[in-house]
């Protein structure tokens, strides 16, 4: 019986494995399979710990994506020894267009406790999600000038997402041991920093006549925090104590995430959790920022060329920015933090060896939805150290190896991961993630 | 055992490596190399109108598009005046005027001036009355030509007995405020007439009576202004279009000075040039010959139902009644003159004329350049202090393109020099910026827009040579078309395009 429940997963497996080619950007997938026995505030607020208290103490989680080349491979070394890289020959190499992503989760605290069946936990974390998609011809234009593209109109409108906020977050477990687990956690977030192009519409013509210069632009953004834009010039962080104008009633917002844990038989454990469920709604420096015109730059008059004491450069600049410059408007808006949905299948195949398959899937608004599968192998190579390695297909990529460890010292215990082991010698396409901490369990 | 412990360490060194690989951890070391960035930039342009080149390039100079759509340069000189207190201060207040009897004429101190008819203005007159009799004395006062609202100054006092006085004599004082008051005079003359009368009724004529005034001003005077002569302040005015736009020997057809006079004074004046001569560029002055020069022209005046106004009387030197032409393409900088006027030249006493206490005359000098001449391979040089200093600029490819609807074509080029004030190098290398003068018929209406177009290259050695220099030289070479022929005008429709654009190549 079992072998021929094996016959039907594993070709399933392969099958959904197969089918994944629809994803943006990356998530964590190594901590869903790992033996970790403590509730990462960025996981199921239904997992299990034993009776005590477990602190985790500062934790990272960083995850990068770029389409374009891989930059670390551009690296050559001169004559001394040197690193230096050519940025010519990486420009070349971009798509149309390009897309770099970046994810910074750091966990300052974390205490969770459980008596009995009921555990409670809470959470501070810093969490930055920031996306850049550029076009080819910007990168070209800023390195080597717009001289290659007379009497071609080229775009060069970034598209760029940030979004950063504080997050607080009480968590309770209900477990019902041997059985099953359910568990919520409420999270209060305290927006930092939010950028959002809503269009980015800007193209450049070079007149070969002499040179003139057509911008046509439709860009609008909206961002609000720290972050002030003045005079279409200066990025200004905030002025003197950011945090004294910074209370929790700006930029305030609330998430939830529910999760449950179903124990199959002694061997499988079945996991699922919906996190992020919320917004942020922000108010403090909240602004648009818009321009749509066809603007067309010709140069200085004349005029101000055969009187020199009225031309004045600096004013010209001006009047360029001016014209292609944001009209603002003050505004309050509330945005959604992106949904995520996990699921793990953990088998434990013996006393020392284990396998999980894992999913998550992930929507930004007005993004196409990620997801990801894994599958992961995990070892307990000696009592204190287990070791593991994971497949995975992410990101159109099939060839996402990851691996990880776990030490486990009684009282501490320290992990480190990677989905992408192998994505640091790719040509290309590079997407890479990881995470590390450590964590004082006082629990029996 | 050995293996699990091997492999672990396999593990957990690939880690390690992972997150902290050689090259990040050089990422401050790293240079990042990239090549020469080409910048295709448009530097300038503009339609330039003849009225836009001109006002542009003088302050000092005005340009005038006339009814038929020619272009004049135009220079006007300081606004000379001469007002009515000037000719005609208020007089002053003199010594108290003794009234000897008790009908009796004051003559007014005029100088050159009849006044039949004055509106006077708020000064105040008074009238002192001395009774050296022991009683009260009743006085009255009465001037017939000094009316207010058609009825003539009357007033009465009473000379007060004071038993207990100090001196032999008892006074009265009445005074009076003038504004609004009318004085009709018979040349500068008025009556006073008193009458004091003791207190028994029988009339007396008094010890002494005198009269004073604070100042005599007026608001309107009428009456006969004698010849007298007007002094107006020297002027000069400067010519900076051969100075500054087009030195060298340009020629313009038909130069002229305009002298007008806005006259609000109401009786005739003659103006007369004293002095008009032109400074050349070696310092040198040229007198203006013209019949007209001392002898003077008649200026028109407002007549007594013109009250309030004024007449314009314009007088033109011109290349019909002096030699300006010659002078004026001699490349003057600037003109100096010196005008007077002559109050009622004629001295005829039947001209009764009127001044009130804002009108004056005004002068205004003008010199007057219609742009229609001609000009062959004049050249005119300017300098300009220079640094281009940019080590990074690699080179330049300036592209230069005018459409020229004015009659006037030039060959341009900037010169570098050096330290030593050598010439090192050209911006245009194998010929200059030519720009062609447009077509034009014989009305001087443009038949054909004249394109150009030039593209310079600049690299290597030769920007090194404009980065050593320290000055900058543009030399113009201008010629109007079919020069050698003809003149042409340039009219308010013409103008030039210029467009300028550069790949600038930086490293």
């Amino acid at each position: 019986m079992r072998r021929n429940n094996w016959k039907i997963i594993l070709p399933a497996i392969i099958i959904t494995l197969a089918s994944v080619n629809l994803l943006n950007a990356q998530q964590g997938l190594s901590p869903l399979g790992m033996k970790i026995a403590w509730p990462l505030p960025s996981w199921s607020p239904a997992q299990a710990i034993d009776t005590g208290i477990v602190i985790t103490l500062p934790s990272l989680y960083v995850s990068g994506y770029h389409t374009g080349p891989n930059i670390w491979k551009g690296i050559e070394r001169n004559d001394n020894g040197d690193p230096f890289i050519d940025l010519d020959q990486w420009i070349d190499q971009l798509d149309d267009r390009n897309e770099f992503l970046a994810e910074l989760e750091l966990t300052t605290l974390a205490v969770s406790w459980r008596n009995k069946n009921n555990q409670w936990g809470i959470h501070h974390s810093v969490r930055t999600q920031a996306g850049v998609n550029y076009p080819k011809d910007l990168a070209v234009v800023l390195s080597r000038g717009n001289a290659d593209f007379i009497d071609q109109t080229i775009d060069i409108g970034p598209d760029v997402n940030w979004n950063s906020f504080h997050e607080i977050g009480l968590q309770y477990a209900y477990h019902k041991p041997g059985k099953w687990s359910i568990g919520a956690r409420i999270k209060r977030l305290q927006g930092l920093q939010n950028i959002e192009t809503e269009s980015s519409k800007l193209t450049l013509y070079t007149d070969p006549e002499f040179y003139q210069l057509t911008f046509d632009v439709d860009y609008k953004f909206r961002q609000a925090g720290i972050l002030t834009i003045e005079d279409n010039k200066a990025i200004l962080l905030e002025p003197q104590r950011p945090w004294r104008n910074f209370s929790f009633a700006r930029n305030g917002g609330w998430a939830f995430d529910l999760g449950a844990s179903f124990t199959v038989s002694e061997r499988v454990t079945v996991q699922a959790a919906v996190l992020d469920m919320g917004w942020i709604h922000w108010q403090h420096n909240a602004r648009e920022y818009a321009s749509k015109d066809v603007y067309v730059y010709d140069g200085i008059d004349v005029k101000d060329i055969i009187d020199l004491d009225t031309l004045n450069l600096e004013a010209e600049l001006d009047s360029v920015r001016e014209k292609l410059g944001f009209r603002d408007t003050s505004i309050n808006y509330t945005n959604s933090l992106p949904l995520r949905a996990m699921g793990t299948v953990h088998i434990k195949a013996n006393d020392n060896h284990r396998f999980a398959l894992s999913g998550v899937y992930r929507k930004f608004e007005g993004l196409d939805p990620e997801l990801g599968l894994a599958i992961q192998w995990n070892a307990d190579w000696f009592s204190w150290l287990s070791v593991g390695l994971q497949y995975a297909i992410q990101n159109r990529q099939y060839d996402h190896l990851g691996i990880n460890f776990l030490i486990d010292l009684k009282y501490v215990q320290l992990y480190g991961w990677t989905d992408s082991m192998l994505h640091f010698g790719r040509d290309r396409d590079i997407h890479i993630n990881g995470g590390f901490g450590a964590v004082l369990s006082f629990t029996h | 055992m050995r293996v699990k412990t091997l492999i672990s360490f396999f593990i957990l060194a690939i880690l390690a490596g992972l997150f902290a690989c050689t090259e990040i951890n050089e990422l401050d070391e790293l240079d990042v190399r990239s090549g020469q960035q080409r910048w295709a930039i448009p530097l300038a342009s503009s339609t330039l109108s003849i009225d836009d080149l001109l006002n542009e390039i003088s302050d000092s100079t005005d340009v005038l598009i006339d009814s038929v759509g020619r272009v004049h340069l135009q220079y006007n000189g300081d606004i000379l005046k001469k007002t009515a207190l000037e000719i005609l201060p208020p007089l002053p207040t003199g010594l108290p005027i003794e009234v000897p009897d008790t009908n009796f004429i004051i003559d007014l101190p005029f100088k050159d001036l009849i006044v039949t008819d004055m509106r006077l203005r708020g000064d105040s007159m008074f009238y002192l009355f001395r009774s050296e009799l022991e009683e009260d004395i009743d006085v009255s006062v009465t001037i017939p030509a000094l009316t207010l609202d058609g009825k003539p100054y009357s007033a009465s006092t009473t000379i007060i007995h004071d038993p207990n006085r100090a001196n032999s004599f008892d006074q009265a004082i009445v005074g009076l405020d003038l504004e609004g008051y009318r004085l009709q005079m018979d040349s500068n003359r008025y009556r006073v007439v008193y009458n004091a009368r003791r207190m028994d009724g029988s009339r007396i004529k008094l010890s002494k009576v005198l009269t004073i005034y604070s100042k005599l001003d007026f608001s309107y005077v009428e009456g006969f202004f004698s010849k007298d002569n007007y002094e107006i302040p020297r002027d000069t005015i400067s010519i900076d279009v051969y100075d500054r736009v087009l030195p060298g020997e340009l020629f313009f057809e038909a130069p002229s000075v305009s002298i007008t006079v806005t006259n609000a004074f109401g009786f005739p004046l003659e103006t007369t040039v004293k002095e008009l001569s032109l400074k050349g560029k070696n310092g040198q002055f040229i007198e203006l010959e013209s019949p007209y020069i001392r002898e003077g022209f008649f200026v028109d005046y407002p007549r007594l139902n013109e009250v309030g106004g004024s007449r314009v009387t314009e007088f033109v030197f011109d290349t019909s009644n002096s030699n300006i032409k010659e002078i004026f393409n001699s490349q003057p900088v600037e003109m100096d003159y010196e005008i007077t006027a002559i109050s009622n030249p004629d001295e005829d006493n039947k001209i009764i004329g009127f001044l009130q206490d804002d009108s004056e005359v005004r002068i205004n000098v003008k010199v007057d350049l219609p742009v229609h001449g001609r000009a062959k391979d004049f050249l005119t040089t300017s300098e300009f202090d220079l640094d281009i200093g940019n080590d990074n600029l690699k080179s330049m490819e300036v592209k230069w393109i005018s459409e020229n609807n004015l009659p006037v074509g030039m060959d341009a080029q900037v010169y570098f020099y050096d330290q030593e004030d050598n010439v090192i190098d050209s911006l245009f290398y194998d010929t200059p910026l030519v720009v062609d003068a447009a077509a034009v018929d014989i009305n001087d209406k443009v038949l054909e827009t004249a394109k150009n177009l030039h593209i310079e290259n600049i690299t290597g050695e030769r920007l090194d040579r404009m980065r050593m220099a320290e000055k900058g030289e543009i030399s113009l070479k201008i010629s109007t078309y079919e020069a050698s022929s003809r003149s042409v005008r340039i009219l308010k429709d013409q103008d030039i395009t210029i467009k300028i654009g550069a790949i600038i190549e930086t490293e």
